[in-house]
């Protein structure tokens, strides 16, 4: 059972109920590219919070660099709402999708 | 500016002269004022949830659902206020940093971690300002003013200062 965005319920707390039953449908983290940030320092962000290693830390930023963006995670939308909060805690542009939006 | 990398179990420090000092003062006090200022009108009840309406705060706290106002709005709505405080009291750690005496700013993690994150606060707000588009480019102006030029002065230093904090950070 998936609760689109559009018509979910309005308490955080239904909400949460819905996105545990949305295992099968995970959502993800996009981090968009923009002018401002530094490669090195995105990638840097990508190892500290993510926990990447370096060689995955930069293919990621490369692929935001090049392709415009990149995913970073994947899983509930709660925990996808978490890492963005964190990533514009960064100054990156994040934002939260549904897998192959 | 004088940056010492972490070696031999001494950690890394930077030492900036006056003038630099007081400039990263100065705009990390105006970041502050910007993100207090939209705490003040946003803060409390639904409000917290308006998309704001200045640039440098819709870039310094963007909308986590672009295609969906209202997912955005709630998403704001439980994380503007608590991200609002931490990009604050970052600002602040750098604002005390920058009137030590002596002059050297010791950079453990959690030091780099604030610098590295309100330098690029900073320098998204200049961007705005300057009005840079999405490739980086800023318009070309019919008159360009002293000001203007010093303002991308300070933009491109404020790039170096941290992709130099970055390689220390990395250890590289």
């Amino acid at each position: 059972m998936v609760t689109p965005a559009k018509t979910r319920p309005g308490t955080r707390e239904q909400r949460d109920v819905s996105t545990l039953e949305a295992t099968d449908t995970p959502w993800v983290t996009l981090v968009w590219n923009d002018p401002v940030n530094l490669m090195s320092y995105v990638s840097w962000v990508f190892r500290t919070y993510f926990g990447f290693d370096r060689a995955e830390a930069d293919r990621r930023m490369l692929k935001v660099h090049n392709d415009g963006r990149a995913v970073v995670a994947s899983g509930g939308r709660e925990e996808m709402e978490r890492h963005v909060v964190a990533m514009h805690g960064y100054g990156l542009w994040a934002t939260v999708a549904e897998a192959g939006e | 500016m004088r940056l010492s990398r972490a070696s031999g179990g001494g950690r890394a420090s930077l030492v900036l002269d006056a003038e630099e000092a007081t400039l990263i003062g100065d705009l990390a006090g105006q970041l502050v004022a910007v993100l207090d200022a939209a705490d003040a009108r946003d803060g409390g009840g639904d409000r917290a949830s308006r998309r704001p309406v200045d640039p440098v705060l819709t870039r310094l706290l963007p909308d986590a659902y672009p295609s969906d106002a209202e997912a955005s709005r709630e998403f704001r709505r439980f994380t503007a206020s608590e991200l609002t405080s931490l990009k604050v009291e970052n600002a602040r750690r750098v604002m005390a940093d920058v009137t030590r005496e002596p002059a050297e700013i010791p950079l453990d993690d959690l030091a780099l971690g604030s610098w590295l994150r309100v330098l690029t606060d900073i320098r998204l707000a200049l961007a705005m300002r300057l009005g840079m588009d999405a490739r980086g480019e800023i318009p070309h102006r019919a008159r360009p003013s002293d000001e203007h030029e010093a303002v991308l002065d300070v933009y491109d230093w404020l790039g170096y200062l941290q992709e130099s904090l970055v390689a220390a950070a990395t250890g590289e």
